[in-house]
């Protein structure tokens, strides 16, 4: 046999065995449990910290307001408007959600513009008392239709 | 030192709010522009070994060390491009057997090892060991050490260097088409993207490669000689340049059927897709790849194969020629990668691409990734001469 | 002339016995990676069979004619995910489809902060707003290209980007045709919406489906013939984005338009 082969053999097969020991090292553990896929991630990513503490967390405080507020009643989330407040759950007093104080802000839904269906309840932001607060005639929270005083 | 920074919006029409940023950068353009250059030069090569193509004789050995500088070289733009360039090795880890793109490492791994080191060794064995007898010192260690520590050059372990070479130039046709052939893949095989999806994009790629490749090694071939102040032998420059023009045909023709199938179906993308090349694309596609990067050549080519030049004219037309070519595949590779980013998957809007003068993906960075194989060409020059010609050395070719 | 047969030399046998034993266990060692390796692969495709494993498979649906384009979705999800700027998870487009039939299609900073009203009413034909998120595909070209492995569909029929194994070379992101993947900066790794796996594997609604004040976003086991999703796309005529690439597109449009690209 020509002197190359065992030579060129032993050389890849050093090479080949190197990899495959390096393999049982670099590939993660859970690699390919349940799909190609390190197996463990879905459980970390299921640990996230999250931000929105959803309606029913805020009901279990303030059910005046949920029981009352026609904007909740019609399926609008606390935190649509008063933003993300998984934390004022958490502890009260050391973080306390947005409250909307500005005409842009209940302009949000209620800005008459292009593309709303016209049976949803809007209004021309320039036209309609401007430089209003909206607070000062509706009552946010208040009665089944959250109209005016 | 500045870049030019890019502007979050459209340049035409609508595009998604996540399509304001180009993905994949000038680096991605490098990429294939390597590989094709290697499998091309490779594809020569193997034109002497295989069809025993007496002419291109001469650029055999320089052929395979291109290929080889440029393949050290390839990983280079990718690895640069990665997000989390310290987790390419998992390509080789958990290769996803349903991605083209997972191919690289073993495609590369394959072709570095298995077949361009594994020839070029058969090729020099004899030379290395006869070097590795002349040399003293530092230098004797590394001869020794590329001999694999074998001292062997008798005629028997010859005559097993020269089958064994035969065999993985062989093997390394069909090497090379994969090694290129997947990168057109790449792109073909993606559904969502008009410009890219096509059944022709690998061959296309995989002839503009041999295209790039043979110029390449024409090209270095009269400038190595120019260098060397060596005679040229012109009947190898003819040689090589009538290769040249018939894989040009070949290429140029795929491509020409590639866009008259595009427009002649005129799907829901014609609109965008003709904004678009009309547009932005319209010096670095018609103007740069088309018709200066290859009809300029291909007509110049045929003209001299029945034209009376001198030979100092035609080693020159032929150089131009080359330029012309590298330039014109170089320019498809960013018609292809960037042009098909440059229009929205909305096919109702168009983006710009700002490249960046510094930065890991800008200018200069890309030019030092195009000059690196040259140095690195120069080493292996350096280590293993592939001149026949150097009385210095006193080399035979190992045939 | 007969050959002599030449007896084997100690040294020719022990280099035999040494080569057939590295060929062995060179195979065995093959073998048993390749093992490994295909588990995931041949398992896969049992998983995918959710009626087997009993897992849910989420989704989304979308009401086209609830949506008013406030936005708020696009501001929850970017705040409950950090969500680099610039970049969406999910996103609003306004279509306008004027009386001279030219169609007017913008997402300024994703409808983030709503819409402008500089729009002419007069020249109105017709307008409406199309949220967009990850269609959560049953046969992702996302996850077909990805080189290693970081993108998958989870068992529970959301498509995740492991962060921690994301080698950034951003293929998925070409692959998608909805354009629903980016770049994240600051994690160098490719980003999506995830329909909030860390809210809804923890009993919650995504921030989007949360805040949605007019319900134009609606979640749900699609294994569950109950839940509010299945329910709605029994119930409505719906429709995937780009139902001619086949990409198994969960995320159910109703109302959906022509001009919608």
């Amino acid at each position: 046999m020509a002197p190359q082969i065992p030579r060129l053999a032993l050389v890849f097969g050093i090479l080949t065995i190197a990899f495959f020991v390096v393999r049982t090292q670099a590939v993660p553990k859970s690699f390919g449990e349940k799909g190609f896929y390190r197996a463990d991630f879905p459980a970390e990513l299921a640990e996230l910290q999250m931000s929105h503490a959803g309606s029913q967390a805020c009901a279990e405080c303030h059910s005046d307001k949920s029981e009352t507020t026609a904007h909740f009643i019609n399926g609008v989330a606390c935190e649509s408007c008063h933003g993300p407040s998984l934390k004022h759950v958490e502890s009260f007093d050391e973080f306390k959600p947005h409250i909307p104080d500005k005409r842009a802000e209940c302009g949000r839904c209620h800005a008459m513009i292009v593309g709303r269906r016209a049976d949803f309840p809007q209004q021309d932001m320039k036209e309609h008392n401007p430089g209003q607060l909206c607070m000062s005639c509706h009552v946010v929270h208040d009665t089944a239709t959250g109209g005016e005083e | 030192m500045f870049t030019l920074l890019q502007t979050a919006s459209s340049s035409f029409g609508y595009i998604l709010p996540n399509e304001a940023e180009l993905q994949w950068s000038v680096l991605i353009v490098l990429y294939p522009y390597l590989t094709g250059l290697v499998a091309g030069a490779f594809i020569l090569a193997s034109l002497v070994r295989v069809f025993n193509a007496e002419a291109v004789k001469p650029t055999y050995r320089l052929a395979l060390l291109t290929a080889l500088a440029f393949l050290i070289c390839a990983p280079l733009p990718l690895v640069s491009h990665l997000g989390h360039p310290e987790r390419g090795y998992e390509i080789m880890m958990t290769p996803h057997t349903s991605s083209a793109m997972a191919m690289f490492g073993y495609v590369y791994l394959w072709y570095l090892l298995v077949v361009l080191l594994l020839e070029v060794w058969f090729d020099y064995r004899k030379d290395i060991v006869l070097m590795g007898q002349r040399s003293t010192g530092l230098m004797k260690v590394v001869y020794n050490a590329l001999a694999l520590g074998l001292k062997d050059i008798s005629e028997k372990s010859l005559a097993f260097d020269e089958r064994a070479g035969r065999f993985l130039t062989i093997i390394g046709i069909p090497s090379a088409v994969l090694l290129h052939g997947y990168v057109g893949f790449i792109f073909g095989s993606i559904k969502g993207n008009p410009w890219w999806s096509s059944v022709l994009m690998p061959v296309i790629f995989l002839l503009s490669a041999i295209v790039s490749g043979i110029a390449m090694v024409l090209l270095l071939y009269v400038v190595t000689s120019n260098w060397r102040k060596k005679q040229i032998d012109v009947r190898c420059v003819s040689a090589v340049g009538r290769y040249l023009m018939f894989a040009l045909i070949f290429d140029l023709t795929l491509e020409m059927l590639d866009i008259t199938h595009r427009i002649y179906e005129a799907g829901e993308w014609l609109e965008i897709l003709k904004l678009l090349s009309s547009g932005h694309l319209i010096e670095t596609m018609f103007i740069g790849q088309i018709f200066i990067g290859a009809v300029v050549p291909l007509v110049a080519l045929a003209i001299m194969q029945a034209a009376k030049m001198s030979d100092r004219e035609k080693v020159w037309a032929h150089s131009v020629c080359s330029v012309l070519v590298l330039l014109g595949v170089l320019l498809m590779r960013w018609n292809v990668v960037i042009g098909g980013q440059l229009f929205s998957k909305t096919l109702s809007g168009l983006t710009t691409y700002r490249l960046e003068l510094v930065g890991a993906e800008g200018i200069l960075a890309a030019i030092a990734i195009l000059a690196l194989p040259f140095v690195i060409l120069w080493v292996l020059v350096k280590l293993l001469p592939p001149w026949d010609d150097d009385s210095k050395t006193r080399i035979q070719m190992a045939k | 002339m007969s050959e002599v047969k030449r007896k084997i030399t100690r040294e020719e046998f022990l280099w035999t016995a040494v080569k057939s034993t590295a060929l062995v266990a060179l195979g065995a060692a093959g073998y048993g990676v390749f093992n490994k390796a295909s588990t995931g692969l041949v398992r896969k495709r049992d998983l995918l069979d959710r009626k087997k494993t009993g897992k849910q498979n989420f989704s989304m649906a979308i009401d086209i004619e609830k949506c008013i384009g406030c936005g708020l979705c696009v501001e929850a999800c970017s705040k409950e995910n950090n969500v680099p700027a610039d970049h969406y998870r999910t996103w609003i487009e306004r279509y306008v489809i004027k009386k001279d039939g030219t169609v007017l299609i913008e997402s300024p900073q994703g409808g983030m902060h709503g819409f402008s009203d500089d729009v002419h009413e007069e020249d109105v034909e017709r307008a409406f707003f199309v949220p967009k998120l990850c269609n959560q595909c049953e046969h992702s070209p996302c996850t077909q290209v990805c080189p290693v492995g970081a993108t998958f569909n989870s068992e529970e029929g959301v498509v995740l980007v492991d962060y921690d194994y994301c080698i950034g070379c951003r293929y998925c992101i070409q692959a998608c045709p909805y354009g629903s993947r980016f770049w994240n900066p600051v994690k160098k790794t490719a980003d999506k919406c995830t329909l909030c796996y860390h809210r809804i594997m923890n009993g919650q609604l995504p921030a989007c489906v949360e805040v949605c004040p007019t319900g134009a976003r609606i979640f749900g086991d699609l294994s569950d013939p109950e839940s509010p999703v299945s329910k709605f796309t029994k119930e409505n005529q719906t429709m995937a984005l780009k139902p001619h690439l086949q990409t198994g597109a969960k995320v159910a449009y109703k109302g959906l338009s022509k001009e919608v690209v």
